[in-house]
């Protein structure tokens, strides 16, 4: 792409970038985030359609259908914005074609990075402080989500429009190793958080004549959180054999309820 | 109640536009309850429910067209009881569990007006009125925030005395259960975490995470550095190996 046939200014891009906070406010079941999608394209589409046909048309080409996951897709902004520079209305298929086929893979990586990873990681270190009382907690969590959320936002839109289809196809091999790197932090904070987390012991005293054996110190001294452990992977079995979330959460309750009435655990 | 009600009832509402905005996971319960309460002046209450609630909801968020019952609604109201009551946790999980479900219906009606708007804008995009059609995007936000003010102002203003009274109806042992399910449901989050992100070669982070936090009282941001620093180190190795080969 030659600097000479830029039309879209760095402004209008920050536009963008800033629209996208905005993005799925009129978010429904018929169409999704079409209607954002117009909203957050318009700094660039002003910019490039002057005539009442053009902008109609370039509006309907960004009505269809349209959903992702919205950190990532900044990213199909960017491309959009290069592709309607460059190609304007003649390039309509090519837009349309370039938006559907990336917003699938694109929602899927969004989900799994940001909002299933990132998101319940930053989220998760946060409750642990709050829960013992440190209203910092909310605050970090916050802080680190954002982080994360905002910087890869900017950078989407502006890597999409500087880079184009060159990049995807290029960043393939490193979101391999990103998606590692994530998973491996993830896991260690994971396990760390078991014992505060899951705080799950045993009351059971054992008398035997004189002599009174607690099993929460057996326990122990086995292995420290033996039991939060346990916990853990028996609803990590429980996932894998395809339960669902809420089946889940039922037995978890029930199961609170029964262990506790009976004075197994606490 | 008044007050509160319609200080809850906003707080719901800028919880929703960041969700539908800017995504800066102020939607999330360990936020909106820590705010419910500092507005109902009990902020140690607060945060403990707004944690509990947290974990217990990490595994539910919103994954392509789906909508899950909403944390927003749930959180508020389950925390604002939890301290109206007087009752904690218990009360939080008894009362949010419900009241996350209306929030989700809510949000599907709010879906459902929302694609009435879609024909609105097909016609101003056929006569390139672009200041109606971004009207048109951003009215999209007023019915966001009645769709959460709504069924959170009605929840705290009036329902203070009969959900009193039922809680005070529930048996001791299932205030107690409930208070273990507290803590033995976060095993479902960190379970899902762990599934999600799981291959057989990565089990030694998990259990070197598990072993330092049962040993040691290295602070989770630390552990998350430490592993971020073998994580590079893994891929370094693991990626020139290959080149090797």
């Amino acid at each position: 792409m030659s600097k000479e046939n830029r039309k879209v200014t760095k402004n209008d891009l920050f536009n963008m970038f800033a629209r996208l906070h905005l993005f799925q406010g009129s978010l429904n079941f018929e169409r999704m985030e079409a209607l954002g999608y117009v909203f957050v394209m318009m700094p660039v589409l002003k910019r490039l359609y002057k005539t009442k046909e053009d902008m109609s048309m370039a509006l309907k080409r960004h009505m269809e259908y349209f959903n992702t996951q919205t950190t990532v897709c900044s990213v199909i902004f960017g491309l959009t914005a290069a592709m309607e520079e460059q190609g304007g209305n003649e390039a309509d298929r090519a837009i349309a074609g370039m938006k559907s086929a990336l917003m699938g893979p694109l929602a899927g990586i969004g989900d799994s990075l940001i909002f299933s990873t990132w998101l319940p990681i930053c989220m998760s270190i946060g409750a642990a402080m709050a829960a013992s009382g440190n209203l910092s907690g909310p605050i970090i969590a916050w802080l680190l989500f954002n982080m994360v959320n905002v910087t890869a936002k900017y950078y989407g839109i502006m890597i999409g429009y500087n880079q184009g289809i060159a990049f995807i196809e290029k960043s393939k091999g490193e979101l391999d190793k990103v998606t590692t790197l994530a998973a491996i932090v993830g896991l260690t904070v994971v396990g760390s958080l078991i014992p505060s987390l899951v705080a799950v012991s045993t009351p059971i005293t054992i008398k035997i004549g004189e002599l009174s054996i607690v099993l929460q110190e057996i326990l122990d001294s086995i292995m420290p959180n033996l039991l939060p452990l346990a916990f853990t992977m028996f609803a990590f079995t429980l996932i894998r054999r395809q339960w669902s979330a809420i089946k889940i959460v039922l037995t978890l309750i029930v199961a609170s309820l029964v262990f506790t009435g009976l004075g197994v655990i606490i | 109640m008044l007050i509160p009600a319609i200080l809850l009832g906003l707080l719901a509402v800028i919880a929703i536009w960041d969700l539908w905005g800017p995504q800066s996971a102020f939607w999330q319960p360990l936020v909106t309850g820590t705010i419910t309460g500092i507005i109902l002046g009990d902020v140690n209450t607060g945060l403990t429910v707004a944690a509990s609630l947290q974990l217990m909801w990490l595994g539910l968020v919103s994954v392509g067209a789906a909508m899950p019952p909403d944390i927003i609604v749930g959180a508020i109201v389950g925390t604002a009881f939890a301290i109206i009551t007087g009752k904690g946790v218990a009360a939080g999980i008894a009362i949010g569990m419900p009241a996350a479900v209306i929030g989700q219906m809510m949000q599907n009606l709010a879906m459902t007006l929302l694609s009435l708007l879609m024909h609105k804008a097909d016609v101003y995009a056929e006569k390139a009125d672009t200041r109606a059609i971004q009207l048109c995007h951003l009215s999209g936000y007023l019915v966001y925030g009645l769709s959460r003010f709504i069924p959170v102002f009605l929840a705290v203003y009036l329902g203070a005395g009969p959900v009193e009274k039922l809680l005070n109806s529930i048996p001791g042992w299932i205030n107690d259960g409930l208070n273990t399910a507290g803590h033995v449901v976060p095993a479902l989050g960190l379970g899902l975490l762990i599934h999600l992100m799981i291959n057989k070669k990565l089990w030694p982070f998990f259990i070197l995470g598990f072993v330092l936090a049962s040993t040691t009282q290295m602070p989770t941001l630390l552990v998350g550095v430490l592993a971020a620093a073998l994580g590079f180190l893994y891929i370094h190795l693991t990626s020139s190996e290959k080149e090797v080969s």
